[in-house]
């Protein structure tokens, strides 16, 4: 089977340090590859190299056949709809100044040159497998919880069919009640689209319930490891 | 329901939800609705002035000059005779002619040279900001002056060489509201599904980041009229047949003691429009803001 | 002897329609020595009952109830009595240690500010600083003292603030959130930390925090608080050990190491509670009375439902 992404030797330096290096692995189609490292271990400025939002200093990424850093712009952003990313803090992935129906619709309403209502429209169905009501989009990201714009992002992003998602600690923001829910909302989700996902986090024992394999960041080192082996490992560090 | 009644519905919900917002928040700010009807108010008188004045600006009359208020001249008059409240509101609408102009094209360069080179880290961005940089050090009035010496006065030149002056400081308001915000989550994320960098540029950046903008917009209003007075002070400015509030209140100076309206009635004139200026430049901050929605939260 | 009792806690805040009830009708109390954990979601009001205790709620608060600190009401001391109490013998861990720390200030000389305040003579700050530090197991204390807080890592800024907190040597402590925003690593130091606390056994702490793990691990009691008010209180082993309200098995059940398993829904907001149970909507077996259940006593801990 050919793989969906490839990353091979990707290395990246800010200034004169070196963030990571010498970092190769595959992410099949459906599968979940985790990434784990403490914080400043730099897997956030990976998971941003592998969809293109930052520049490698090094390596290339492979991604559908296709090495991402050597497309012409315009081809890229055909490409990019195929490979989306959560992120983080819930407050500011949505534009504090658009109504909520005008961000989940905008990218493909821009794709494919309809109106945003029409297709608003047309992701009704989508919302109410991620737990929303549609009314609940005219308000701003400001008036809603942390848990309902993560579900919200889920909605934008599966508008646009992606092949892989990159979830850049998705719910570490987020009460542990809603964390778990949100966490098997992705799941669901993934699992019906046939959806590869690079999951970054922190958190050991959510990595272990979510990933197929984990990629272990640290000191500028990476090792791809199976569930078990990771488990081994984290008990070794006291984690 | 069929799909093209949903459709229709979805349209019209859409619109409705994104019609009232503004709207909205204005209707819950009576202090706003005010302070726009004062500014619509000062805007028609700045259009009519000439019509509108009850008496010729340019009249002079010696045995009248340096009179308190009075039923025929209800500012008085000024150290040549002439009727201040004609003058004044005539200086309105060279006042605003100049200063409003000035500021719209400031405020228009600022803010696209500033985004531009905001958004664009690269070595153009960097020059950008090196010659922002040049421009803010250089002494704006001497700058100023050179530039009126050699242009020579009257009111084109002047809206010319305050923008020259004043752009610089728009821009680097701008470039760092947009360096602060480039990074943000919303923007990676419109970068990750393909929209293309002008679309970023002008549907998320721009109105995140303009509002400081346009309060500085605001307030530097009073600021370039003073501008043209000093202009118009070392005989570089407007001719002085041409009634202007900064040109008034210098002439007016002279008398000061014993006329105190001369100086005190431009002066309260620009104080007044500054702040309904600079009032009108918060509330459209706050009316254009999510935020202020908010009630008290935890 | 309680050192901390809390009674019938009411706490509003004004909003342009209604008010926000963000705290009703809370009762608990801490036993000297005793690790008090208050365990709640976003918007259960946990925050509120911290500041209630340490007036530092805004002057738009409305508070009623009684809060008695050794036996002496507190809640109605005027400023000026009250803090002669605020940063003596009650302490205060603040939430975020990053923030909460002078960034300009090397980190022992925050620790000797501390010190000085409570009358510490100057030439012993110095032997102070060292031993506090090392009590709270830095492994080099006289580094850390020379160092500024950016050179710290998120898990020894928070055994700072800590520090902070000890070198008034309080009677109670209370910490807000001591987990939040810390990555996992500095996240499981932090415990360890207060674990070593329990061990020693000294303090009597209130914590307040949204990370069960942490409560479980450090509390010997524990409340849970869901909407405002307290649901569930008792021995911390007994509370989660085998929980009897269905919002604390919920929670329970949530965690990634039981499988992660959600309660459906959302909590509601502060300012539309519903009639009856505040947590009907989310109930797997949802009583049918319109009726507030009280809390009542159930094999040795209080619990408010109605089915148990």
């Amino acid at each position: 089977m050919q793989p969906l992404l490839s990353a091979e030797r990707l290395h990246k330096t800010y200034g004169h340090g070196n963030i990571f290096s010498d970092v190769s692995f595959t992410v099949n189609p459906g599968e979940t590859v985790g990434l784990f490292g403490m914080s400043g271990s730099g897997k956030s400025t990976l998971g941003r190299c592998l969809i293109g939002l930052e520049r490698l200093s090094g390596g290339r990424v492979v991604f559908a056949g296709e090495d991402i850093a050597r497309l012409s712009a315009s081809r890229f952003r055909k490409l990019r709809p195929a490979m989306q990313m959560i992120f983080q803090q819930p407050a500011i992935s949505m534009d504090p100044r658009m109504h909520l129906f005008d961000s989940v619709s905008e990218p493909l309403a821009f794709h494919e040159k309809r109106g945003r209502p029409e297709v608003f429209a047309s992701l009704f169905p989508l919302i109410a497998a991620v737990g929303l009501r549609p009314d609940q989009f005219s308000c701003y990201p400001n008036q809603l919880s942390g848990g309902e714009i993560q579900r919200a992002m889920m909605v934008k992003i599966y508008s646009l069919s992606p092949k892989l998602i990159v979830a850049d600690e998705p719910t570490s923001m987020l009460d542990m009640s809603v964390q778990a829910q949100i966490l098997l909302l992705m799941k669901e989700l993934q699992k019906k689209n046939n959806t590869a996902c690079i999951f970054i986090s922190h958190d050991s024992q959510i990595m272990l319930t979510m990933c197929d394999r984990i990629g272990v960041l640290g000191d500028g080192d990476f090792r791809m490891m199976e569930l078990d082996e990771f488990a081994g490992y984290t008990t070794e560090l006291r984690l | 329901m069929s799909e093209a009644a949903v459709r229709h519905r979805v349209r019209v919900w859409c619109a409705s939800v994104r019609g009232t917002d503004w709207y909205y928040r204005l209707k819950q700010r009576p202090s706003l609705q005010v302070v726009f009807v004062l500014l619509a108010i000062i805007l028609t008188a700045a259009v009519f002035s000439p019509i509108a004045a009850p008496q010729d600006p340019a009249a002079t009359c010696l045995y009248e000059k340096n009179q308190w208020m009075s039923t025929e001249h209800w500012f008085g008059t000024d150290y040549l005779g002439r009727d201040l409240f004609s003058r004044v509101l005539c200086g309105l609408q060279t006042s605003m002619v100049v200063a409003v102009t000035t500021i719209a094209i400031t405020f228009v360069a600022g803010a696209a040279v500033g985004s531009y080179a905001g958004y664009n880290g690269g070595w153009a961005g960097t020059c950008i900001a090196r010659i922002i940089d040049v421009f803010l050090a250089f002494p704006s009035i001497i700058l100023a002056l050179a530039l009126v010496t050699l242009l020579g006065s009257g009111v084109l030149n002047m809206i010319l060489v305050l923008s020259v002056v004043q752009w610089a400081s728009f821009a680097r308001l701008m470039r760092g509201q947009v360096l602060a915000e480039k990074n943000a989550e919303y923007v990676l994320s419109a970068q990750a599904a393909g929209l293309p960098n002008w679309w970023i540029l002008v549907k998320h950046l721009l109105p995140n980041c303009i509002m400081p903008v346009v309060v500085l917009a605001t307030m530097d209003l009073g600021h370039t009229i003073l501008t043209i007075s000093t202009l118009s002070f070392l005989g570089l400015g407007l001719p002085p047949s041409i009634p202007e509030w900064g040109f008034m209140i210098h002439a007016g100076l002279g008398d000061m003691r014993t006329a105190p309206l001369n100086v005190i009635v431009p002066g309260l004139a620009i104080t007044f429009v500054t702040l309904l200026f600079n009032l009108a430049g918060e509330g459209i901050r706050d009316i254009t803001d999510p935020h202020m929605d908010v009630e008290g939260s935890l | 002897m309680n050192i901390l009792e809390v009674e019938h806690l009411h706490v509003t805040f004004p909003a342009r329609r209604g008010s926000i009830r963000a705290s009703q009708d809370v009762s608990f109390s801490v036993k000297e020595g005793e690790i008090c954990v208050l365990v709640g979601e976003t918007g259960s009001g946990k925050s509120v009952i911290g500041q209630a205790i340490l007036h530092l709620l805004p002057q738009s608060a409305m508070v009623s109830g009684s809060i008695r600190y050794a036996g002496e009401e507190i809640l109605s001391l005027p400023e000026s009595a009250f803090s002669r109490l605020r940063g003596h013998a009650i302490s205060f861990i603040p939430q975020d240690p990053i923030g909460s720390l002078d960034p300009l200030m090397r980190c022992g000389r925050q620790v000797a500010e501390a010190l000085e305040t409570r009358g510490v003579p100057k030439e012993m700050r110095p032997s102070r600083v060292t031993s506090l530090l090392s009590a709270l197991s830095f492994p080099d204390p006289d580094l850390v003292a020379v160092s500024y807080p950016h050179e710290l890592s998120g898990g020894m800024c928070q055994r700072l603030t800590t520090g902070i907190a000890l070198a008034s040597s309080p009677h109670l402590l209370v910490a807000d959130e001591p987990t939040k925003g810390l990555d996992y690593v500095s996240r499981k130091r932090t415990i360890e930390m207060f674990l070593d606390l329990k061990v020693k056994g000294t303090d009597s702490i209130l914590m307040i925090t949204h990370d069960l793990e942490l409560a479980d691990l450090i509390g010997d009691t524990a409340g849970v608080l869901y909407s405002g008010e307290l649901v569930e209180f008792g021995p911390a082993a007994e509370v989660f050990g085998h929980p009897l309200h269905p919002y604390t098995k919920g929670l329970i059940a949530a965690l990634p190491k039981n499988g992660m398993r959600p309660m459906r829904g959302v909590c509601p907001g502060l300012a539309a509670l519903p009639k009856g149970c505040y947590f009907q909507d989310r109930c797997p077996a949802p009583c049918t009375t319109d009726l507030h259940p009280p809390m009542h006593d159930v094999c040795g801990r209080q619990v408010r439902c109605s089915r148990c």
